[in-house]
């Protein structure tokens, strides 16, 4: 999560429109996410500050929003920003082919009759989304950047929302014109590549930390950012609780019915969260089982099977709504209602 | 009219300057250019020369939650910083002392 996206709420007015503008304007340029985290926080700082104070903002950006954005993004724009751009767009496409490519060799491993240096890697996926995501920048920045000062009103979502279809569109245009055709290439100098790119650049990103820092811990930023997500995660869940437990007794005080008190609501929440727990089981058991039923049956049941079992098991604990488990063990423990239980933990310092 | 070149050339130094009187943020270092009669440095422009100080070691920033609630980055001068203030005044001296010579003698 974000953490300006908690903050630019507080922006009012031409304050507001302006830092509409540039969030928008820093979207298109495709800018990679700490960069751009750092960048529009400072900018939704100094416009709070000018409001409060009543600055006008033209005092601050200048009178002029498109040259205000250029000038803010300069670094990140034209053939130079795209250049800086590539190493850390390089290391992605590098990490999710040595994820695929140790995933294929993994699976190939059980198999006796397949030797490793034989084993290729259809790329033709990779070139195929490399186009399109090439395609969509080119659209978004000549296309779509101009428009965003000749509209009188501005809605990022809107335009995110623009760029995911045409990303979309553009995808499905690539699988229909190119997607029979396969690129085997022999998956282990690939696998030697990317493994190589990855260990560079991730050793001179520790590098630059050590020789900007004297550390090579990650510095005190990513602290302040998983400080404010737990906060905020913390102040939030008793007020969503809250309008849950209003939203449920109006609905029955509707139907005539009694209202429920705050232990039942709590019973109720932990039945959800139960049941929820369960019904993922359940599904991921039987994409498990459904993937590699026939395997069993001819008696090949590792090491397939266990590394994907193992591989769920990890997506499940990933996407557990760990805050809430943590609160409803909390009030079975102290036999607390979950309203008053999220309110107590909301004020606990970290 | 202003001279956006010349306003290149001074403005990590003037900045550098407001730096090293203490520590500071973005939105203060504007109100003192402005007070100083710069009043057409925009944050545009300032947001990259105080990424250029930072990236060369003349200034460190620290961040922490500012009063109003948004994450504000503090600036603060190193001692590499105050050795680069220290080289920009004594060249800029010089370079006004010369430029001032040739101005005046024009005038006369």
């Amino acid at each position: 999560m974000a953490s300006y996206i908690m903050e630019k709420d507080k922006l009012t007015g031409e304050y507001k429109e302006i830092f509409v503008r540039a969030e928008t304007y820093a979207m298109l340029l495709g800018i990679e996410n700490q960069v751009q985290e750092d960048m529009l926080m400072n900018l939704v700082d100094i416009l709070c500050t000018a409001q409060e104070k009543k600055k006008p903002a033209a005092q601050i950006i200048g009178n002029d929003v498109e040259q205000f954005c250029k000038d803010y993004f300069q670094e990140q724009r034209g053939i130079l920003g795209a250049i800086r751009g590539i190493p850390g767009w390089l290391y992605r496409v590098s990490a999710v082919v040595l994820i695929f490519g140790i995933l294929e060799i993994i699976f190939c491993a059980g198999d006796p009759a397949v030797q490793i240096w034989t084993v290729t890697m259809d790329i033709s996926g990779f070139l195929v989304g490399l186009l399109v995501g090439g395609i969509t920048s080119c659209i978004a920045l000549w296309v779509l950047r101009p428009l965003l000062f000749r509209l009188k009103k501005v809605n990022a979502t809107v335009i995110a929302f623009l760029v995911l279809i045409i990303n979309f569109l553009l995808i499905a245009v690539g699988i229909i014109k190119f997607g029979e055709q396969t690129l085997a290439v022999p998956i282990l100098p690939v696998l030697i590549g990317s493994a190589m790119f990855v260990i560079a650049y991730k050793g001179y990103q520790i590098y630059q930390r050590y020789q900007k820092n004297g550390s090579i811990k990650k510095p005190q930023k990513d602290g302040i950012f998983r400080e404010i997500y737990h906060n905020t995660v913390k102040t939030e869940t008793p007020k969503q609780l809250k309008k849950r437990f209003e939203k449920i007794n109006k609905r029955r005080r509707k139907r005539g019915k009694t209202e429920i008190t705050s232990e039942e609501f709590t019973r109720k929440m932990q039945m959800e969260y139960k049941m929820a727990k369960i019904a993922i089981l359940v599904m991921y058991a039987a994409i498990w089982a459904g993937s590699t039923f026939s395997d069993i049956m001819r008696g090949q049941w590792w090491p397939d099977t266990v590394i994907l079992a193992g591989i769920l098991l990890v997506c499940y604990r990933l996407f557990s709504p760990k805050y809430m488990l943590k609160l409803l063990k909390q009030c079975e423990k102290q036999k607390a209602d979950v309203i008053e239980m999220a309110e107590r933990m909301a004020e606990e310092r970290r | 009219m202003e001279d956006t070149q010349l306003l290149k050339g001074i403005l990590e130094g003037c900045v550098l300057g407001i730096i090293r009187r203490g520590e500071t943020y973005g939105y203060e270092i504007l109100s003192v250019l402005g007070e100083c009669g710069f009043d057409n440095v925009s944050e545009g422009t300032l947001y990259p020369v105080l990424t250029r100080l930072d990236k060369k070691g003349y200034i460190t920033c620290r961040k922490e939650r500012s009063p109003l609630g948004p994450v504000r980055k503090y600036y603060r001068i190193t001692a590499a910083g105050e050795a680069q203030f220290y080289s920009f005044q004594k060249n800029y001296k010089r370079i006004t002392e010369c430029a001032n010579m040739i101005l005046a003698g024009g005038e006369e």
